[in-house]
């Protein structure tokens, strides 16, 4: 750095400075031989290693969804006259690779063969209830028992999958109780 | 006089916690050892508790095959650790030693917990399963970039590499997005498969 200003300052101001500018170039001189002295002393002084760093970013998904949905109070003895729907959903993020994943839902517990149903914690008593899946919120499509999934690619910001669950119109409340069902969601990727 | 009112609950109380799980990697690869691993964290709000093991991943089947616990004993010892709790925001990594043929996957389970709100709850519980495919080769899965269908119907796609391809589509819908070596899947256009696999309940 020294030494580019002093010839800059040569060139620039004639032969009354030429004394000064050598002087100049002297001493830049001289500091360079220090430095480079003094540079060559750290380097025996230390030993020298080569370092490799690494980082391995892996694809990552965040799966989150309700873990419960609830159809409210019924009394005994009423009949729907409308189907009674509640919503759920199911919340896919994807980061890295765009990561296709298949979404099931399970029979739950308490299936006869042809429909969903909620069972009493009592037993012996049980209401059939339907399942709809919407991959854009307002299409829904049914969820057919043993149905073979639903293929989804999430994006990296984050999809929503809704599902509702209701119970048709002309479901009767007979029987007292609490009802109850547990459906299993399978994410696989 | 009052009239006795026998009330049919569903809810006990309205609860809608949200049950997270972020898997790390979601597609596993198995060193030359055949062992793999992933890293998943708890985005839940409760302590959940979940069960982790082996299932086999056959060629015509879509998803991971849950057999029977029966079938499934003798292979616990390759997955560690089988059984573990997550706490809000804890994680754990999970690690699989693949026997020495056959394709498999990680299938994660929800365990339900005597002490959570869910199981005090009338009204449709939610579980939630992760089931993830171990691949063997590096190079696997093969990415494939399905060509649009230029009309409403769908497409027959077979794999003859002997590698696993990932199918990905721009548009429309893929019945299998991870097709093993001779597997099978259908392509078709938007809506047309939705509609077939879960109006009718039938396997393509």
């Amino acid at each position: 750095m020294s030494s580019i200003n002093a010839l800059r300052y040569e060139t620039s101001s004639g032969n009354g400075a030429v004394k000064q500018s050598r002087k100049l170039i002297r001493s830049a001189f001289s500091y360079a031989l220090l430095f480079s002295s003094f540079a060559l002393d750290l380097a025996h002084a230390q030993s020298s290693a080569t370092l490799t760093v690494s980082l391995t970013v892996a694809d990552s998904c965040n799966i989150s969804g309700v873990n419960h949905i609830s159809f409210g109070s019924q009394t005994a003895g009423q009949t729907l006259t409308s189907s009674q729907s509640q919503a759920g959903s199911v919340t896919i993020v994807c980061a890295g690779s765009s990561t296709a994943v298949s979404v099931n839902f399970s029979n739950g517990l308490n299936s006869d063969g042809s429909s969903r149903r909620l069972q009493n914690a009592a037993g012996g008593s049980y209401l059939s209830y339907g399942l709809e899946f919407s991959s854009d919120g307002t299409n829904y499509v049914p969820v057919a028992l043993s149905h073979a999934g639903v293929s989804v690619t999430p994006g990296s910001g984050g999809t929503t999958y809704n599902l509702r669950a209701s119970l048709p119109s002309g479901t009767s409340f007979v029987r007292s109780g609490a009802y109850s069902d547990q459906l299993t969601v399978s994410i696989s990727f | 006089m009052l009239r006795r009112v026998y009330q049919v609950a569903f809810a006990l109380f309205p609860i809608f916690a949200e049950a997270a799980l972020s898997v790390s990697p979601p597609q596993l690869h198995a060193n030359h050892q055949g062992v793999a691993q992933t890293d998943v964290r708890s985005g839940a709000s409760v302590t959940t508790r979940w069960s982790a093991r082996l299932a086999p991943w056959h060629p015509d089947e879509a998803h991971a095959v849950i057999r029977s616990d029966d079938a499934l004993r003798s292979r616990e010892g390759l997955v560690s650790p089988r059984f573990f709790s997550l706490r809000p925001g804890d994680h754990q990594t999970l690690r699989v030693r693949l026997p020495a043929d056959g394709y498999w996957r990680l299938v994660v389970e929800q365990l339900s917990a005597e002490d959570s709100l869910l199981d005090a709850a009338s009204g449709l519980g939610l579980m939630f399963r992760f089931s993830m495919p171990i691949f063997r080769s590096r190079l696997e899965p093969r990415h494939h970039q399905l060509t649009p269908l230029l009309k409403l119907g769908c497409e027959l796609i077979e794999n003859h590499n002997d590698l696993a391809v990932r199918l990905d589509a721009v548009t429309g819908s893929v019945s299998k997005t991870t097709l093993l070596p001779g597997d099978r899947a259908w392509y078709c256009s938007d809506d047309v498969l939705l509609k077939k696999t879960l109006g009718t309940g039938q396997a393509l």
